[in-house]
Formats: structure tokens, C-alpha cells, sequence
């Protein structure tokens, strides 16, 4: 879906392959700037493979990657200045301490003042690398992302691991950081995470995006979970509805996931003498899994 | 690029400082004993030479210890000093680049603007710098070491013989810096460093001990590394400069093209 205003990140057709196997088949999306996109697909979807061909850590067989309106192969060096980097598994330098890692990485992206932070964080700037807990070091990788101002912030599954209170924490400096003008292109499993933050999804599959919506488009989505009982002689043991698939069905008790009209499968439910019925909207990882399996 | 250089040389200052103390300390103990070693020089020349031609075959050209170059280049620099200085330039290559692509921190330096040139250069460069340093403390500094025990020596000897060590590690370093850009795991390195330096150490002792295999000393390192004779008699040899240099230059280059355009997996 194209989108009105300038692109922080824009993907057009990217191809990746490992030997003769492909990663990504032409992968296209764009973030808008000031957004919070959340980046989502099941393991070995080609999540980590796109994010590592924007770093230019990898070179794509195909396609363009542009980030603020600069080729992400062509002028790495200054597309890197604009972008913060986390990446999945955060690996630090075990005997140094945070103060050395800001210390190098201002000494290369320019002076941060950092101390608000690392103070915000509760985070002991002596300790080394080593001593610290997974947390602990997601926290330094976060500072090290956010040091000399990126206009772009890539984070790939940022609070794997941590705890809720940290999680919030994170949360609540990303939407300080979209809120002074920043964007954040963002890999997670955490499907509540994404729901409360992100603006924008796109859902990769197999190598290709499989959607990209707005958060207000996914939750409008019409998926049901319809819970019915029934009394009497007759038993829907084989309840065939257009559109509504059958979770579970036993002993009169039946469990249906329906997508968009919810009427046709009221209209047949009300043939039988129900004892109970419930009609719920379907949670977000129902949605997800929508894309996340494919057509059947 | 000053960063990563600092970085890289402070990183691995522990294993410099090791590394450079257990080799003088070497050097240190056989010129200190070289005194006793002379009095006795002709009784163990004798031994030396009951050995026969096959001494020969393992660098060995002059066996004598009738003067400290003599001693030497068959007690230190014929085969305790290469083992030493390959270690140090293998463990110094492998870490430097596939060592922290297996760690996974080289993410952190690819993701800051700088191009992969400068990466690459960087810690090329800081390694040189470590190397220098091992060979200015491991055979440069047999001079005043010499001359604190006033012994007899030929200094001219000994800096020409610092040139040819360090060419000779420099081009293994480069060798070693090419393998640590191909492969994403240190151990790789050192088994293809090691693998090749063995071959070449087979083909030279092979060209020692048949005439009919001799030409196999020109696919040797260890053929131009002719320590002895530079100590000895200050005879450089100037195929052994341009096959170091010729080494040093294309895997450096090699290296850097590799790293340039390679995809790295952390």
C-alpha cells in the first residue's frame, strides 16, 4: 500500500538467496517516517535476512533498498550514520564495560550525552559486558543503538527475553523516540508487543510479504470465534458454513472460526435448539496465524 | 579508523605483552648462557656434525658456535622463533576478523559509518603494529641484550635479520589476515594457515634431503626465510624480499576484496 509522506525505509523487490535456496522473493514495503512498523513473520520467514541486507551485512541478489531517499548499498557508510542498530542476538565485547562500548561508538558516530539513560535504565556503566544479565546487556545494546541521533532506529526482537517491567520501559523510550521525530523498524514474535506499539505491520512469509496493514486494519478485521451448545435430537456433528472453520466439535459442544460475515453462520446456528452460544472477536494471534500459515 | 585501531591493539595487548616477554626471556636466556656455550663450541660442533646432512635439511647451515650469530640462528631463529612467531601471527589473524564473526561482535562495527575498507584496514593495520613490536623486542633487541652481557656480536647482523622476520611474518599475517576474511570461524584459519605452512615446512625438508625434489623449496616460505645466512653473514637474499613482498601484497589485497564483498552472517 503506498503511503503519502516521506519514506524513512523503502524496500522494493529485494531477493536474497543462500546457495540455491531463496530467503526473500521480492520483498516490497515502506516505512513511513515517524511511524513505529512492526516487522513479523514466522521463524525463517526471511525477517533477520531483510534487516541484515539494510545493514548491508549482506548484498541482495536483486532489488533496492533506500533509506531516507539513500541507497542502502550504494552509500552504506552514510546511510548507516542515520540509522541505530540492534540486532537479535545483541553479541558485546564480554570484557569491556558499557562506558567502553559508548565510548567507542561515540568516538565514531560522534559525542552523545547518555547519562540520562543509562540512569533511566538503571544501568551500572563500570560492570563489564561479562557480569551482566540478558537484560542488562539489551539495555547497553538499546543506548548503543540510540547514540549520535538516528534518524532510523532497526531493532530486531528488542525485548526477546526480558521481563515485563523492562519490556514497558523499552516501549515507553521508543514512543519518546518517534514522538521527537524518530522511526523504528521493528522484528518481533511478540504479537501484544506489536498490537501496542506499532502503527504498521507487515506479516513476511516464506520470503514475501503476505500483508502490510495498518494495527487499526488488522484488529477491524472480521475473525470470530463463535462457541455454541446445542440441546435436542439433533447434533450439527457435521456444521458445514461457508467462511467458518470447525476448531473443535464433540459431544454438542462446537467451536468455529469464522472470517467476515458473521450472519450466514448465525442463520444456520439458529436452525438448532442451541443451550449456549458465544460470539467473540478472534485475538490477535488467531489474526497473525491467519498469515502466518497460508493457504491451506 | 583510529578507533577500531585502538580498539583492536588494546584488545589484544595481553597476548603482545605474553607473547613478546616469553620470546626475549628466550632470547634473553640463550645469550646469557652463550659464554659457557662457547667454551664448549668445538666439542659440540663435533656432535652437531655426526648428526650428518640431514641437519641440513631443517635450515641448518653452519653448525658452529664459535660466534653468537652462529648460536644463535641454530639455537633461537631455525626453528623455536618461526613456531613462536606463527602462533602469535595465526592467533592474531584468526581472532581478528572470523574470531569476531563467530563471536557475533563484528555486528557492532559493521553497523557504525564506516566503509568495510577501513574495518578491514584498521585492524590489519593494528595487528602490523602488534607485529613490529614482537619482532623489535624478540630480535632487534638481541643488539643490547648483547651488549648488556658484553658479548661480541655484529648489530648490522642482527637488523638485518629484524627486516627479513618481519617480512616473513608480515607475509604470514597476510596470509592468515585473507583466511580470517574467507572463513566465519577462527579455528578454520588456523587450520588453513597451519595446514599450508606445514606443506610448504614438508616441501622444504623434502628439497633438502633430494636433489631430485629440489625445485619443491621454491614453493616454500621457509626456503626464502634464510635466517642463518642473514645472521650469520649478512647475506640477504633479494628473491626472499620479493617473495615476501609479492606474499604480502596480494593477500592483503585479496583480503581486502574478500571482505569488501563478502555477506557476513552475524
Amino acid at each position: 500500500m503506498l503511503r503519502l509522506g516521506l519514506n524513512a525505509l523503502a524496500i522494493s523487490k529485494l531477493k536474497k538467496s543462500y546457495g540455491n535456496k531463496p530467503a526473500l522473493r521480492g520483498v516490497s514495503l515502506t516505512v513511513e517516517a515517524g511511524e513505529i512498523y512492526g516487522f513479523l513473520g514466522p521463524n525463517g520467514a526471511g525477517k533477520t535476512t531483510t534487516i541484515r541486507c539494510i545493514m548491508d551485512f549482506m548484498r541482495p541478489d536483486g532489488g533496492e533498498i533506500k533509506v531516507l531517499d539513500s541507497d542502502a548499498q550504494k552509500n552504506s557508510v552514510a546511510v548507516k550514520k542515520l540509522i541505530g542498530f540492534l540486532p537479535a542476538d545483541n553479541q558485546l565485547y564480554e570484557k569491556w564495560t558499557t562506558r567502553d562500548h559508548i565510548n567507542f561508538v561515540t568516538s565514531i558516530r560522534g559525542a552523545a550525552n547518555v547519562d540520562k539513560l543509562v540512569k533511566r535504565l538503571d544501568l551500572d556503566p563500570r560492570k563489564q559486558v561479562r557480569h551482566l544479565s540478558t537484560g542488562n546487556k539489551q539495555k547497553v545494546g538499546l543506548i548503543l543503538a540510540l547514540l549520535g541521533d538516528p534518524k532510523l532506529l532497526i531493532l530486531d526482537e528488542p525485548t526477546r527475553g526480558l521481563d515485563p517491567l523492562l519490556q514497558h520501559e523499552i516501549y515507553a523510550i521508543l514512543k519518546e523516540y518517534v514522538a521527537g521525530g524518530g522511526t523504528v523498524f521493528l522484528s518481533s514474535h511478540n504479537l501484544a508487543e506489536v498490537e501496542h506499539i506499532c502503527s504498521n505491520v507487515g506479516v513476511l512469509r516464506a520470503g514475501e510479504i503476505v500483508a502490510s496493514k495498518s494495527m487499526s486494519e488488522i484488529l477491524a478485521m472480521n475473525v470470530h470465534i463463535v462457541t455454541a451448545s446445542f440441546r435436542g435430537d439433533k447434533k450439527p456433528a457435521d456444521l458445514k458454513i461457508v467462511g467458518a472453520e470447525t476448531i473443535s466439535s464433540a459431544n454438542g459442544h462446537v467451536v468455529l472460526k469464522v472470517r467476515g460475515d458473521i450472519n450466514p453462520v448465525i442463520a444456520k446456528l439458529a436452525a438448532y435448539e442451541l443451550a449456549d452460544v458465544e460470539i467473540a472477536h478472534a485475538p490477535l494471534e488467531e489474526i497473525f496465524m491467519e498469515y502466518y500459515r497460508g493457504p491451506s | 579508523m583510529m578507533s577500531i585501531i585502538k580498539k583492536e591493539f588494546l584488545a589484544k595487548r595481553t597476548s603482545l605483552l605474553v607473547y613478546c616477554l616469553v620470546v626475549f626471556g628466550l632470547l634473553w636466556m640463550y645469550i646469557g648462557i652463550y659464554p659457557s656455550i662457547q667454551a664448549q663450541s668445538a666439542a659440540l660442533s663435533k656432535v652437531l656434525e655426526g648428526l650428518g646432512p640431514a641437519v641440513r635439511a631443517f635450515g641448518v647451515s653452519q653448525i658452529s658456535f664459535d660466534t653468537l650469530e652462529k648460536y644463535l640462528s641454530l639455537e633461537l631463529f631455525g626453528i623455536t622463533w618461526p613456531i613462536l612467531m606463527i602462533t602469535f601471527v595465526a592467533a592474531r589473524a584468526g581472532q581478528s576478523i572470523a574470531g569476531e564473526t563467530e563471536k557475533g561482535t563484528l555486528g557492532t562495527v559493521l553497523s557504525l559509518p564506516i566503509s568495510r575498507y577501513n574495518i578491514f584496514l584498521s585492524k590489519y593495520l593494528a595487528g602490523l603494529t602488534a607485529l613490529i613490536i614482537f619482532v623489535a623486542v624478540t630480535v632487534f633487541s638481541g643488539i643490547p641484550i648483547a651488549q648488556a652481557f658484553h658479548i661480541a656480536h655484529n648489530s648490522a647482523n642482527f637488523a638485518s635479520l629484524s627486516v627479513l622476520c618481519l617480512l616473513f611474518s608480515w607475509s604470514l599475517y597476510s596470509l592468515g589476515m585473507l583466511f580470517s576474511t574467507v572463513f566465519n570461524e577462527k579455528g578454520h584459519v588456523y587450520l588453513a594457515l597451519g595446514g599450508i605452512l606445514m606443506v610448504m615446512y614438508v616441501a622444504n625438508i623434502i628439497a633438502g634431503i633430494s636433489s631430485k625434489f629440489s625445485w619443491l623449496r621454491l614453493i616454500s616460505l621457509f626456503h626464502f626465510f634464510n635466517a642463518a645466512e642473514v645472521l650469520i653473514n649478512n647475506q640477504t637474499n633479494s628473491a626472499s624480499y620479493i617473495v615476501f613482498n609479492a606474499v604480502i601484497v596480494f593477500a592483503t589485497l585479496a583480503g581486502l576484496f574478500w571482505f569488501a564483498h563478502k555477506d557476513v552472517i552475524v
